[in-house]
């Protein structure tokens, strides 16, 4: 019974330490820029009001949209590229696969910063500027490698039933589209939510890539915490802002969270 | 008129040649099983027959018409996979249908198709299901169901049985039979397992190493194996081996067991035996032909007396271990004979359908 206590207090601290941080950002974002001033840091708000978020959503709602302009299709378009390519090197091997699939784990593990000259050298060379057409472009094509996570879930799949799919008169895409995606969904699941994470947060990409007008919200949020008018810092507004930014990443993980670990371990057991 | 034939066909993986000039021809509606011990090629057989591999050389026609460049859609066949192979994904019903609809048939005659197939398999209660939800046996029906409702010309099954326990498994033998028997379709079947081979198929081809030893019904293939392989492969249980030695007395070839010089004679009436005078053979006796002796012994057979090894009742029949020149045999007797184990047997050989071969080219001499 102590020894339950104990472990139920200990897990207790350590959830108040993992909130802290947040329930920190929470309140200070209900605060008025005047409370913050005087050095009202912790505490509960004197008069709780919504100007820090309204001023965050004012500055940070067009790249807010931006985002959500880009992450959708380049979580749609890669994670679909990525089973139609997993499923050709795993059950359509031809010459010269293997050295796809290496290529394919030796990019996965190479830093986004090694891409950057690359990337603005071929752009410039191609005569595009920046937009957020190609960052979107940039995003799908640099997450090839996702390929990997369903290339390895094909594996588990009987190459009876392909065969049994070819005899039925499926051609590669009935087999592909009718067949291989319904199964497909625990790993869908998985990379939905890694690559909208990935894409959402990302960072480096969407600040080079991008103009003025659409810069997706992670480089418009730093721009925010650097452009505090004539020095004086909006505490409140950068705390709602950043809420603001985390928001639909934690949207994705509370809705996607249960099949999220179920996917995690998909294949692991043939079911 | 022509099921299917294959003529002159080859295939090889890299270096290794997996089937070597394979003849096969069946009439249209007949029921034929490719039978042999894995690695025997037989699979390849079937999934060249069905378009998933591609044949070296040689030529393979369906119902008349020569199929080895068509692709598996278009040649008219049905598959039943060992694993079954149903699309987990699907219904009951979505994966009887899923062949009509890739043919782009109306979906009213779809339905109507799958309802009457269900209605033959006893599937109707299980349509709204889905494969997971499915016992070993109900996969099957619907495996079976899937390759019915295309109503091919020719259905293709590989181990379609050995998935399930020995009790379906005999049901469902039995059940494939009697549907092959009302549809008429001309049916490939590959098995191990030479008592489905011999239950089921109207022909056999027994397989080895990527050759057919021998093709025929499975009365031939039973009564007059061609090799020694083909004889000690079909039959349960397996035929008996005696090494005998070929004399002639009197002018008649008579039969001396080698080993031992014991003087067991048995007397063949088969004219090509002189020929082999003084030589070795290898005499092949099934279990049957070895029996507990009543009365008289047969003329030309040979009684021996032995003790028993081993018993196994089997309910009808009694199947007994005895030594014979330092061979084991296995002998059926019947159960009331009263045979016990370590006692004195005495057995007879029947000297009618004993099986000859020449040792050294694994023939049938006889």
């Amino acid at each position: 019974m102590l020894k339950r206590g104990l472990a139920y207090a200990l897990a207790a601290l350590f959830a108040i330490y993992f909130i802290l941080p947040l329930a920190f950002m929470l309140l200070n974002s209900f605060k008025s820029a005047a409370e913050l001033q005087q050095g009202g840091f912790l505490g509960w708000p004197q008069v709780p009001g919504l100007d820090g978020w309204r001023q965050a959503w004012a500055a940070l709602g067009g790249s807010f949209g931006n985002s959500l302009l880009l992450a959708v299709p380049v979580v749609a378009a890669s994670s679909l590229l990525a089973a139609l390519n997993g499923f050709i090197l795993c059950k359509c091997r031809f010459r010269g696969s293997e050295a796809v699939l290496l290529l394919l784990l030796v990019a996965l593990f190479l830093p986004i910063k090694v891409y950057l000259l690359p990337l603005a050298i071929s752009l410039a060379k191609l005569g595009l500027d920046k937009s957020l057409y190609v960052l979107i472009a940039i995003h799908v094509i640099y997450s090839l490698p996702l390929a990997l996570f369903f290339r390895n879930h094909y594996l588990g799949f009987p190459d009876e039933l392909l065969r049994a799919a070819r005899i039925d008169g499926a051609g590669f895409w009935a087999l592909f589209t009718r067949i291989v995606l319904p199964l497909s969904k625990p790993v869908f699941v998985v990379v939905v939510i890694l690559q909208f994470t990935t894409i959402w947060n990302e960072y480096l990409f969407g600040l080079v890539f991008t103009g003025d007008g659409d810069r997706p919200i992670t480089a418009a949020l730093a721009q925010l915490g650097a452009a505090g008018e004539g020095g004086i810092k909006q505490y409140n507004v950068e705390m709602a802002g950043a809420l603001l930014a985390a928001l639909p990443t934690l949207a994705v993980y509370l809705l996607a969270g249960r099949h999220f670990t179920r996917g995690l371990v998909a294949g692991a057991v043939k079911g | 008129m022509t099921g299917l034939a294959i003529k002159n066909l080859s295939k090889g993986f890299g270096a290794q040649a997996v089937l070597k000039n394979i003849e096969l021809e069946i009439a249209a509606g007949e029921f034929l099983i490719l039978v042999g011990p894995s690695g025997c090629g037989k699979s390849t057989l079937l999934n060249l027959i069905a378009g998933l591999e591609t044949p070296d050389a040689g030529e393979i026609h369906i119902g008349g018409r020569q199929v080895e460049q068509l692709s598996p859609q278009d040649r008219d066949i049905a598959m039943v996979f060992q694993s079954y192979a149903l699309y987990p994904n699907m219904t009951v019903a979505q994966n009887l249908g899923f062949g009509l609809e890739m043919r782009k048939v109306p979906r009213a005659e779809r339905e109507a198709t799958v309802a009457r197939v269900a209605e033959m398999l006893q599937l109707r209660t299980l349509l709204a299901r889905r494969p997971g939800q499915l016992s070993g046996g109900q996969r099957q029906r619907v495996a079976m169901g899937r390759a019915l409702a295309r109503s091919p010309k020719v259905f293709l099954f590989d181990e379609p049985l050995s998935n399930l326990d020995a009790k379906l498994r005999v049901e469902m033998r039995a059940e494939i039979k009697l549907l092959q028997q009302r549809l008429g379709t001309t049916s490939v079947y590959v098995t191990h397992d030479q008592v489905e081979a011999m239950t089921l198929g109207q022909k056999i081809a027994v397989m080895k190493d990527g050759q057919i030893q021998q093709f025929g019904t499975p009365a031939e293939i039973y009564a007059r194996p061609a090799t020694l392989f083909v004889a000690g492969f079909m039959g349960a249980p397996s035929i008996n081996w005696l090494r005998v030695r070929v004399d002639v007395e009197d002018g008649a070839p008579l039969l001396r067991l080698a080993g031992a010089g014991s003087r067991m004679g048995l007397a063949l009436a088969n004219p090509r035996l002189a020929a082999w005078a003084g030589r070795e053979l290898l005499l092949g006796l099934r279990p049957e032909l070895i029996v507990n002796a009543q009365g008289e012994a047969t003329t030309g057979g040979h009684r021996f007396e032995a003790a028993v090894e081993l018993l196994e009742p089997t309910g009808a029949d009694t199947y007994v271990m005895v030594s014979l020149d330092g061979q084991r045999m296995c002998c059926r007797i019947q159960p009331s004979c009263g045979a016990k184990t370590s006692a004195a047997l005495t057995l007879d050989i029947l000297p009618h359908e004993c099986l000859l071969f020449d040792p050294d080219s694994g023939l049938r001499v006889g």
